[in-house]
């Protein structure tokens, strides 16, 4: 094994050379962040749960069974502190139903990038949490279905089916947040 | 409506279709079913859209925070297990000794009531040696509270628990490090144990004024709800001024609304 994969970093951790804590870290800590800013849309919050993920991959160091995949636990870690936080704050509700959007409209068409990105960024929060986080870790950190599935505790089936419904509903919002703003 | 196999085939499609040969068979499907077309397209775009999102660097404060904190976890995890050994070998450290002197207290306590089960009733004795374990633990928590690392400082606010008469510095170094410890969990913890205190004024009052000295929304949230569950009536005036600051994150702001309406 590479001495310096994540793996072989975390092992080293878990027997106690916490220094390597710093390098996964660096490697990481901006796609955790980056993770929970989409989720909650927010860059303080974001920041101290990232903080808080780091803190607790120390504190359960020794949880981490050699051999297992870093980024997968670092995943799991980082879903049960946005879960401990989500249930003291909850994330915005999101509206009963998403609008559908006329068939052939293309809501970016014509738009600069900064307006398409806000309007993009404002639709994501009205996803419904597991819709957003399945996108999340689809599209952003990349993750193969069956690795979501697991992760989240869904089939794998179930997980297509968010990640299609939510881009989707995603369409229909940034085209009446559009369209709101037009008016 | 799509139905579940259209969406999964779609999934397939925009993210893995090619892995596992998903795309020429939504492709042929596209090409028979102008819906389903529709869909995918619709679907492919948007995918396409997110790309356009970019992820954002944290800040450097961040980093340095994390940085700290490793330093000071790595110095301790490396003296405590021999100074909880051999306090007295190694110069007789605060921590030790008082974890000592409180076990002893805590054996000459359990002595006390099994004698006083036994023998003549001696409540003055009790009442002393509860005294001696309250004074012990408050000490225990003050030395803690002050350690470099943050999982110590912890430990030191969860002392606070067990002290039944807390002493006003011990109230006042609650304050201090829910106000300005640079780790959120610290500050929460000692939130959360101040507020055990509801029955001394200066806890209540403090709670009320540390609202100015936060800025992480959690602290914030915390605090609005420590002093909701206290009702406290006085801290309106911060809930109010909260509102009224522009920059205040919007869960905070939900929570001061509600916590607003519910001490009026």
């Amino acid at each position: 094994m590479n001495a310096f994969a994540d793996n072989a970093l975390m092992e080293k951790v878990k027997d106690g050379e916490l220094s390597c804590m710093g390098l996964l870290f660096e490697r990481h800590h901006q796609r955790i962040y980056n993770y929970f800013l989409r989720l909650a849309g927010k860059r303080e919050v974001s920041e101290d749960l990232a903080q808080e993920v780091f803190l607790r991959v120390l504190k359960y160091r020794r949880s981490y069974r050699p051999g297992a995949p870093f980024e997968y636990w670092l995943f799991s870690v980082a879903r049960n502190v946005g879960r401990d936080y989500f249930n003291r704050v909850p994330p915005e509700t999101p509206m009963e139903q998403s609008p559908e959007a006329a068939a052939e409209d293309d809501p970016f068409e014509g738009l600069a990038r900064e307006q398409s990105l806000d309007a993009l960024r404002k639709a994501f929060g009205c996803l419904e949490w597991d819709k957003r986080e399945a996108l999340i870790l689809s599209r952003f950190e990349n993750m193969k279905y069956d690795e979501i599935a697991r992760l989240t505790g869904a089939s794998v089936g179930a997980v297509k089916v968010r990640v299609h419904r939510a881009l989707k509903e995603l369409r229909g919002w940034v085209t009446q947040i559009l369209r709101e703003k037009a008016s | 409506m799509t139905n579940e196999k259209s969406s999964r085939q779609i999934a397939d499609f925009i993210h893995q279709g090619e892995a596992h040969g998903g795309m020429l068979d939504a492709q042929a499907r596209a090409a028979r079913d102008p819906d389903f077309g529709r869909e995918l397209a619709d679907a492919q775009n948007m995918w396409r859209a997110l790309e356009e999102w970019p992820d954002e660097a944290p800040s450097q404060e961040s980093k340095k925070r994390f940085l700290a904190m490793l330093e000071t976890y790595e110095q301790c995890s490396m003296e405590s297990p021999a100074r909880l050994r051999r306090p007295a070998r190694r110069g007789g450290l605060p921590f030790g000794r008082l974890l000592q002197r409180v076990a002893l207290a805590a054996a000459l306590l359990a002595l006390g009531f099994w004698l006083g089960g036994r023998g003549p009733q001696r409540p003055d004795e009790a009442q002393a040696l509860l005294r001696d374990m309250d004074l012990m633990a408050q000490d225990v928590s003050l030395a803690l509270m002050r350690h470099q690392s943050p999982s110590e400082r912890l430990t030191g606010v969860n002392w606070a628990y067990r002290i039944a008469e807390p002493a006003p510095r011990i109230v006042q170094a609650l304050l201090h490090t829910a106000r300005f410890d640079p780790n959120i969990n610290v500050r929460l913890s000692a939130i959360e144990a101040l507020t055990a205190y509801r029955d001394m004024p200066e806890a209540r009052q403090g709670l009320i004024e540390s609202l100015g000295y936060q800025s992480s929304p959690m602290a914030q949230i915390a605090l609005i709800d420590a002093l909701v569950g206290l009702e406290e009536k006085r801290a309106a005036g911060k809930l109010e001024a909260l509102l009224a600051n522009e920059l205040v994150n919007p869960a905070v702001r939900k929570r001061a609304e509600k916590g607003l309406s519910e001490l009026q």
